[in-house]
């Protein structure tokens, strides 16, 4: 089976090179692709001079864009299995065999690291997770499946979701949409858990003010996908 | 409507038509674009001919002053143009994303094709 890490990455020049020697360390089987979300910092020649393997997006896309750009590159290549790594180091490379497991053995579509499951590592603000407790609530109600971290970027997918989400996925702030979409159209969604860290260096990409709108936009689109139903 | 209201809409009307026009003569607006404009002007002309017709939708949607009701049209027709100017951007958007996804994915095939030469 042919697997690939998805590694968004948007102005990260601190966290890129451990990102991907982590990732190659523990995974040595698997192959990856950085994508380059148009980032301003050094990103784009620290992945040259290190000769990672990388895709480099002419204009700003935002996560769901890039995401979706390393989904097509690798529906092109012909991947079986697909996960998502994020370029900040939050997610732990010693889990992706976790996560790829259920896909491998044919019990899931999709597969969620989650954090909150047997709640270790970082646990994220209060905050943020009251936010994440009301989307698992709305997505509860309107697909009915409990779904534990639905804002969790730490995912594997299999070749047929791989083949959906190069056609379709969803834009801004994806995670939970995607996770919807998927459930929606009849995919087997697993959980499993994981640890995460805490961000090394940088911003997140979801400040005070941007989370008021994430939560409205989020919850709408939920709703929205669920109205829609299957594509 | 007073013959005062229906003069001046008819300049503001003429005014907007040379615009759109001279728009499309300058090949600055698409036809395609500008079709809800041109409809919008035909509707504009109809009701300054007809001020009864005015009249008489003013008294069905419930308007006591036709003045008012040539407002709430106009309301309905920038609305209608927005919608469609929101469609169009979003449709844009989309494309504008496949474009850059796929130089990213061909950028990449070439410069591997460049490294293996």
């Amino acid at each position: 089976m042919k697997i690939i890490g998805l590694i968004p990455a948007f102005n990260e020049e601190e966290n890129i090179v451990d990102t991907v020697s982590s990732l190659l360390l523990n995974c040595p089987d698997v192959d990856y692709v950085v994508i380059n979300d148009c980032s301003t910092d050094q990103t784009r020649s620290i992945l040259r001079k290190n000769n990672f393997n990388y895709l480099d997006l002419p204009i700003n896309l935002g996560i769901g864009g890039a995401m979706q750009t390393g989904y097509k590159y690798a529906l092109e290549h012909e991947y079986d299995i697909a996960f998502q790594f994020d370029g900040d180091g939050q997610h732990r490379a010693e889990y992706i065999q976790d996560l790829i497991n259920p896909i491998i053995e044919g019990d899931a579509d999709l597969v969620i690291g989650s954090r909150f499951i047997n709640c270790e590592g970082y646990q994220s603000s209060n905050i943020r997770r009251t936010g994440i407790n009301i989307l698992r609530w709305t997505i509860k109600v309107t697909t009915g499946v409990t779904i534990h971290d639905v804002t969790s970027g730490f995912r594997a997918v299999d070749k047929k979701l791989m083949t959906f989400f190069a056609q379709n996925y969803a834009q801004d702030y994806p995670e939970p949409e995607s996770v919807v979409a998927a459930i929606v159209n009849g995919c087997k969604v697993v959980e499993v858990p994981t640890e995460m860290n805490e961000r090394k260096k940088g911003k997140s990409s979801i400040g005070k003010t941007k989370a008021v709108y994430y939560m409205i936009k989020v919850t709408l689109a939920i709703f929205f996908y669920k109205l829609i139903g299957k594509k | 409507m007073s013959l005062t209201i229906r003069l001046s809409l008819l300049a503001g009307v003429l005014f907007y038509a040379f615009f759109v026009y001279y728009f499309l003569k300058k090949e600055n607006l698409s036809l395609k674009y500008s079709l809800l404009w041109i409809f919008f002007i035909i509707v504009m002309l109809i009701m300054i001919a007809f001020p009864q017709l005015v009249e008489f939708v003013g008294q069905i949607i419930g308007i006591k002053t036709p003045v008012n009701t040539v407002f709430v049209m106009v309301t309905f027709f920038i609305l209608l143009i927005l919608l469609s100017l929101t469609s169009i951007i979003s449709r844009q958007t989309m494309r504008i994303r496949k474009l850059a996804q796929t130089i990213a994915i061909m950028e990449e095939q070439l410069r591997k094709l460049e490294k293996s030469k």
